[in-house]
């Protein structure tokens, strides 16, 4: 590299010198409007609500919070009115006293 | 860099009435400085991704115009928003395919030459304006990092200070001076190996 240097400098000063006088060239034509639609998209964009994303996603959430709820409300109920049998509980679940194979395959009678 | 204000409402009373709620004011401010941000997107980035970078420089700045203080005058805030969008550029494109040695134009190979060999200050000075060391530029900084190319623009090409670029780019001035000598240094070596080449194939 040593003997390369002064090639090196010259080649470098050559290129700082380019780029300082380079012309930046013209400014595209109406770029600030441009600039201002893409704005107004964003802007747009941010006060319509939303179809999708964050709000679906509220909403998939709330609705899993309110189903904990009811079951959480259910079993209190049911053991305030002293549904302690497995099966009468397994009932009340399962709206139809008759279909009980899923509750005896499980050994809940 | 920053261009005298113009006629018309102040620029701190245009970010007011955007923070009052009149997002149409922003407007004003683009109109004002496009020119500025353009420039600085020029020099830093391809010409056909100007205006990419311009348009993403102002809406980064408007989405951070909440943290806009009146420490620093508008068009120097802007500036800071446009050089980091230059970064972010590069950032956004590193990995992509590198461009061979032998990609270099035949062109360029001969400038280098010319440089090299210009006798006068005239000579040299005209070389120094041809559009083949756009070419070189290009190459030479082509395997420099997003950071280092930044840093070598900024203080080695552009001119500014440590501290400026530092500000500029919103790193810490120790960081900007590490990587100023060693960009400069990978861009030499990348000199040397253009240099090394061409002298095999003579």
């Amino acid at each position: 590299m040593k003997e390369r240097r002064e090639d090196i400098r010259r080649i470098e000063e050559a290129l700082v010198r380019h780029h300082r006088g380079a012309d930046p060239g013209e400014i595209p034509p109406f770029l600030a409007q441009k600039v201002v639609m893409r704005l107004r998209e964003d802007w747009e964009r941010r006060e319509a609500p939303p179809i999708n994303g964050s709000r679906l996603s509220g909403m998939v959430w709330r609705f899993t919070l309110v189903t904990c709820l009811i079951a959480v409300l259910l079993a209190a109920w049911g053991i305030s009115h002293d549904l302690q049998s497995q099966l009468q509980l397994a009932e009340f679940m399962m709206d139809d006293a008759t279909e009980i194979e899923w509750v005896q395959e499980f050994g809940m009678l | 860099m920053l261009e005298a204000v113009k006629d018309g409402p102040g620029d701190w009373e245009i970010i007011a009435r955007v923070r009052d709620g009149n997002p149409e004011a922003f407007e004003t401010l683009v109109h004002r400085y496009a020119a500025l941000v353009f420039r600085i997107a020029s020099r830093h980035v391809p010409g056909d991704h100007a205006e990419d970078v311009v348009q993403d420089a102002f809406l980064e700045a408007f989405r951070s115009l909440g943290s806009y203080s009146r420490k620093a005058p508008f068009g120097h805030w802007l500036s800071r928003i446009a050089v980091r969008s230059c970064y972010n550029f590069w950032r956004s494109r590193r990995g992509s395919a590198e461009t061979p040695l032998s990609d270099l134009s035949e062109e360029s190979e001969d400038w280098m030459n010319r440089v090299m060999a210009a006798s006068s200050r005239e000579a040299f000075e005209a070389e120094s304006a041809r559009k083949e060391a756009s070419e070189l530029l290009s190459h030479a900084m082509r395997e420099l990092s997003p950071k280092d190319r930044m840093v070598l623009a900024l203080v080695h090409l552009e001119g500014h200070s440590v501290q400026e670029a530092a500000d500029l780019l919103g790193w810490t001035a120790i960081s900007v001076k590490v990587r100023a000598h060693r960009s400069r240094t990978k861009m030499r070596k990348s000199i040397l190996k253009l240099l090394e080449a061409r002298r095999r194939e003579t």
